[in-house]
């Protein structure tokens, strides 16, 4: 974790790309709809926002080190990166990999909507070494979509999952959600059967959250859409953990799946607590022991790196502490938990001795349990893994 | 300054008549506070008064004004409180002044506590000023109230002062007019020192300040004194007036208002009502002192932090020093360990300690439900007074309950009479009499249980006269009652924060809706909850909180870390805001759910 290489020591790089089609009902993300940026007409507005992108991009520019890259994930996420066109993806993509050093077999990974994917979007991402795609399906239900305010149908999901193949796309997961209004256990079932029969080797499930400031909480203020039921969410969520462990993925992240070797690269530098660097409006980023986060309205974002400045809207300093409160709930979120070396390596105390008393505590209600190197979430303590995390909190 | 040219005057008004206004308008007109340093509702110091728009404190503040006839005149003004539950503040200040300026709003008229503060304002002989404010509103009534006044009150409106504090019409009549009808003090400048303690509050390097009025004889730095009532002397070392902030002064001669600084370490030493007097040369009678007030309510009062038992004790007692209607007793729960019991004046006042001591002294508690005081006879013939429905002796060994019943008086456009009498009839009152005050306005007296008052009363006057009603009430006695205590059982364990004494024919419906309350506030945790609401041995109502199931944040988007430290840290934080009692985590509000329940 701590490392003299460029970009002081971050392992993978986020990009943000806040713009969409249409904003979906349940999205709190920084994401701003751009009308005019289609398939086949760039508009001014992203195109700024771009240039605003690659000059932040500057300010990691790597101090060539003669050892080389040590990016090891570049990750393209919204918003919608295929909202883009195809010559702004390729160019972007190009820019990145001048401005940041890659490693040889980086992970580069691209977001997507079903909806707002071609054959040469796809082609050029290709050519750029994009080597995984990650696609918004949600649902496998036409009006599951419609309710959740999606632009694509199903039909969309299967024509783009066949034309990323064609494309030569060999890693490619699929991102569902459940817990979605009038879901019932059967529909999500049938759900994980229809993503499983089309063979993708990663697999990332999320219960819908009603977030503030999003058409569903307001929904849900008026009373007009009902509080998901937890035991009904808990049943959805261990069948899914049996049928896709059942079907050959490993369940490798609390909300992640992969069949072996796929894990994402690029997630588990986040559960690893590593840092990276992420830019775009919103963006997060883990440099040099501080945690930052960008401004979110493109307005100022830009308008920051016009005067030449760092488009921050906060910026903390992790101590030794947080670090590793932060390496505790992060790390458990990995089925394998935490390596009781490396945090030892790490922070010089051991594990046991620094949280011994949460540890026993949580061994004893059986939430977590001890091997002779880590720490990890028993199944008890995966359902309800916020209470154990909270215990490493100050 | 002769002490003819001295006034000591208060404001009195039923809530939201304007006094506030009217006091800041009288400061800005004298030139006491340049435009500069005012602010609205300037002597309302404390947040929480300017958050409520209310008053809670009484403060004093003095005044140079020119009179008509050329003269200097010190004016000492009183602001005080409108609540009903803060009436002891207003007879507090009221002993210390001469003359009481009666605020009454041009578009209300008579209400509750305009009647309750006028007659304990001529309980003190006091020249009361009537003012008719907001006269600028359009639907202002200033004749009728006037009319109002002189038929219900019997007082002598013919020099009543038409004002509008917010405009700022009648503020030179109404100062005219202090002049000319308070009486300036009485006092015996050669006499012994006799100063009358009207309030107090605790300062970290002074010690404990004194509110003083000076009636007889006058104090300077310097002087030995004595608190007549403990006897205890000290030596003056400040002695001030309010401007309205603190300004020492060399001396306050008889008739002044003031405050006095003595070292004083012990709260305790400068109560309240007390009367000082030089040591050297004692007076040889006391003033007479205030009432012992009565606390209407009680409620137990915990730290969620065990460990902050000790802080929480020396905050009552800096508390206690502001507000000497506050009353505790330290007390053990089963469920919520060492705390203390209180006695308050009302809901209101209840809750406005709870929120200071959260607030100014940085403590996280939870209050019991409140209860009122019950008399209990007992077969063995005596009687024995409970605040705490835990205290309650075994039924075997009680012969009869009762509980403490009010006089109140409901002031109601005549129009919400029927909804008022359904409602004092549901709320177990009985009938005394109707007035009406005028063609359409209404006075009602009812008999009515003080449990009935603490409980939902006043919420719901106010929702079915929207918002027309006043209440005020006072304390008639005991009457026997059919009582029972009805007990919670949280996990298959009584936790006697949650106990309740109520009326038998409310017993049931209250009960169930107290489980039912109690689930959903009672977040869900690792193992099912039973919740059972029990009289004696019987379980009257049962509903259950099932066991966590799912708790977990999903997927981290763009890496952003921090948000999810953060929601994992608010979710922590709520969590440290719950009272663990057995091995359950109780949130702070479900002790209150009693208070919030429907009748059905």
């Amino acid at each position: 974790m701590i490392s003299n290489a460029p970009h002081g020591g971050a392992a993978a790089l986020y990009v943000h790309i806040p713009f969409c089609a249409a904003k979906c009902h349940y999205c709190d993300f920084v994401s701003y709809v751009s009308g005019e940026n289609s398939d086949t007409q760039e508009s001014e507005a992203v195109n700024l926002y771009l240039a605003a992108l690659l000059k932040e991009a500057g300010f990691h520019q790597a101090k060539v080190s003669p050892t080389g890259a040590v990016i090891k994930s570049l990750y393209l996420g919204g918003g919608t990166p295929t909202r883009l066109t195809a010559r702004q993806l390729f160019m972007l993509l190009e820019y990145l990999q001048q401005v940041f050093a890659l490693s040889g077999q980086a992970e580069i990974t691209v977001e997507g909507n079903p909806g707002t994917i071609n054959k040469e979007k796809l082609e050029a991402l290709q050519i750029q070494g994009c080597n995984r795609l990650s696609l918004g399906v949600q649902s496998f239900e036409d009006r599951e979509l419609q309710a959740l305010g999606r632009i694509h149908t199903v039909q969309d999901v299967y024509n783009t999952y066949n034309l990323a193949q064609e494309a030569g796309f060999a890693n490619i997961n699929l991102d569902l959600m459940y817990g979605l209004p009038g879901q019932e256990l059967s529909g999500w079932r049938k759900n994980l059967r229809t993503a499983v029969s089309l063979n993708p080797e990663h697999i990332s499930l999320y219960q819908l959250n009603i977030e503030k400031g999003t058409p569903f909480f307001s929904l849900q203020n008026k009373g007009l859409l009902a509080e998901f039921e937890q035991d009904e969410a808990f049943y959805m969520y261990e069948e899914a953990i049996n049928y896709l462990t059942d079907s050959g993925y490993c369940h490798y992240e609390i909300s992640n799946f992969a069949k072996p070797a796929y894990e994402s690269r690029h997630n588990q530098v986040y559960w690893r607590n590593q840092e990276y660097i992420g830019i775009g409006a919103g963006a997060s980023g883990y440099l040099a022991g501080r945690r930052y986060t960008n401004l979110a309205v493109l307005a100022d974002y830009e308008a920051m790196l016009t005067q030449g400045a760092r488009p921050l809207a906060q910026e903390e300093t992790i101590d030794t502490e947080l670090a590793m409160t932060e390496t505790m709930f992060l790390g458990l979120r990995l089925l394998e938990g935490v390596d009781k070396n490396e945090f030892f390596l790490h922070f010089g105390i051991q594990i046991n001795e620094h949280y011994g008393k949460a540890i026993d505590k949580l061994t004893e209600q059986g939430l977590i349990e001890e091997t002779q190197n880590r720490v990890r979430l028993t199944r008890q303590g995966l359902y309800i893994a916020n209470q154990v995390m909270m215990e490493f909190l100050r | 300054m002769s002490q003819k040219h001295i006034r000591n005057f208060c404001i009195i008004a039923h809530i939201d008549h304007g006094k506030s206004t009217l006091a800041d308008r009288l400061l800005e007109c004298t030139g006491a506070l340049t435009s500069r340093e005012m602010t609205e509702q300037v002597l309302d110091q404390m947040d929480l008064e300017r958050e409520r728009g209310i008053t809670i404190k009484l403060q004093a503040v003095r005044m140079q004004y020119k009179g008509e006839d050329g003269e200097e005149y010190l004016l000492n003004l009183i602001d005080t409180p409108g609540h009903v539950d803060f009436s002891y503040e207003v007879s507090r200040s009221l002993a210390a002044c001469e003359g009481a300026i009666l605020v009454v709003d041009a578009t209300q008229g008579i209400e509750a506590q305009t009647l309750a503060n006028v007659y304990l304002a001529l309980e003190h002989d006091l020249e009361i000023i009537p003012v008719i404010n907001k006269i600028d509103l359009p639907s202002a009534e200033p004749q009728r109230v006037i009319q109002e006044l002189e038929d219900v009150i019997g007082l002598d409106c013919s020099g009543a002062i038409l004002a509008s504090a917010k405009d700022g019409t009648g503020i030179k009549e109404i100062l005219a007019a202090v002049i000319e009808k308070v009486p300036p003090p009485q006092g015996d400048s050669s006499a012994a020192l006799k100063a009358l303690i009207f309030d107090s509050h605790f300062d970290s390097y002074k010690g404990a300040i004194s509110y003083i009025r000076v009636v007889d004889g006058a104090v300077k730095k310097g002087m030995n004194i004595r608190m007549m009532a403990t006897g205890k002397t000290f030596e003056v070392t400040e002695v001030g007036i309010f401007t309205p902030s603190m300004k020492i002064v060399d001396e306050l001669p008889t008739g002044t208002v003031g405050y006095l600084a003595g070292s004083i370490k012990n709260v305790k030493d400068t109560s309240v009502g007390d009367t000082i007097t030089s040591a050297e040369n004692s007076a040889d009678k006391p003033l007479p002192g205030y009432r012992k007030i009565t606390s209407m309510v009680y409620c137990g009062l915990y730290p969620v932090d065990t460990s902050d038992y000790e802080n929480l004790r020396d905050a009552l007692e800096k508390l206690q020093l502001n507000d000497a209607s506050l009353v505790y007793e330290p007390e053990n729960s089963v469920a919520l360990g060492f705390g203390f019991r209180c006695g308050f004046l009302g809901l209101l006042h209840m809750e406005i300690v709870h929120e200071r001591l959260e607030r100014e002294y940085s403590l996280t508690l939870l209050t019991t439900a409140p209860s009122v005081v019950y008399r209990v006879f007992l077969t063995n013939g005596e009687t024995m007074d409970i605040d705490n429905p835990t205290k309650l002796p075994p039924i075997q060994n009680i012969e009869t309950l009762s509980e403490p019943y009010v006089q109140a008086t409901i002031m109601v456009p005549s129009a919400f009479v029927g909804g008022v009498m359904e409602l004092s009839q549901e709320k177990r009152g009985t009938f005394i009499n109707m007035d009406y005050l005028s063609a359409n306005r209404v006075m009602l007296k009812y008999d009515l249980p003080l449990s009935e008052i603490i409980y939902d009363f006043f919420d719901q006057l106010k929702s079915r006269t929207r918002g027309y009603a006043s209440l005020d009430y006072e304390l008639t006695g005991y009457k026997v009652s059919e009582l029972v205590k009805l007990d919670v059982l949280v996990n298959g364990d009584i936790v006697d924060a949650l106990s309740f004494i109520v009326h038998r024919d409310r017993a049931y419906a209250r009960g169930r809706s107290l489980v039912e309350k109690l689930r959903a506030m009672i977040p869900r945790q690792m193992f099912e909850i039973p919740i059972q609401a029990a009289i004696g041995n019987k379980v009257i109502a049962r509903e259950s909180i099932s066991a966590l199931r799912k708790s977990v944040l999903d997927k981290c988007y763009g890496g952003d870390i921090t948000r999810k430290r953060k929601l994992l840290e608010k979710q922590k934080e709520g969590k440290k805001r719950m009272k663990l009692v057995g091995n359950v985590e109780i949130p702070q509000e479900a002790f209150m759910a009693v208070l919030k329940l429907d009748d059905k």
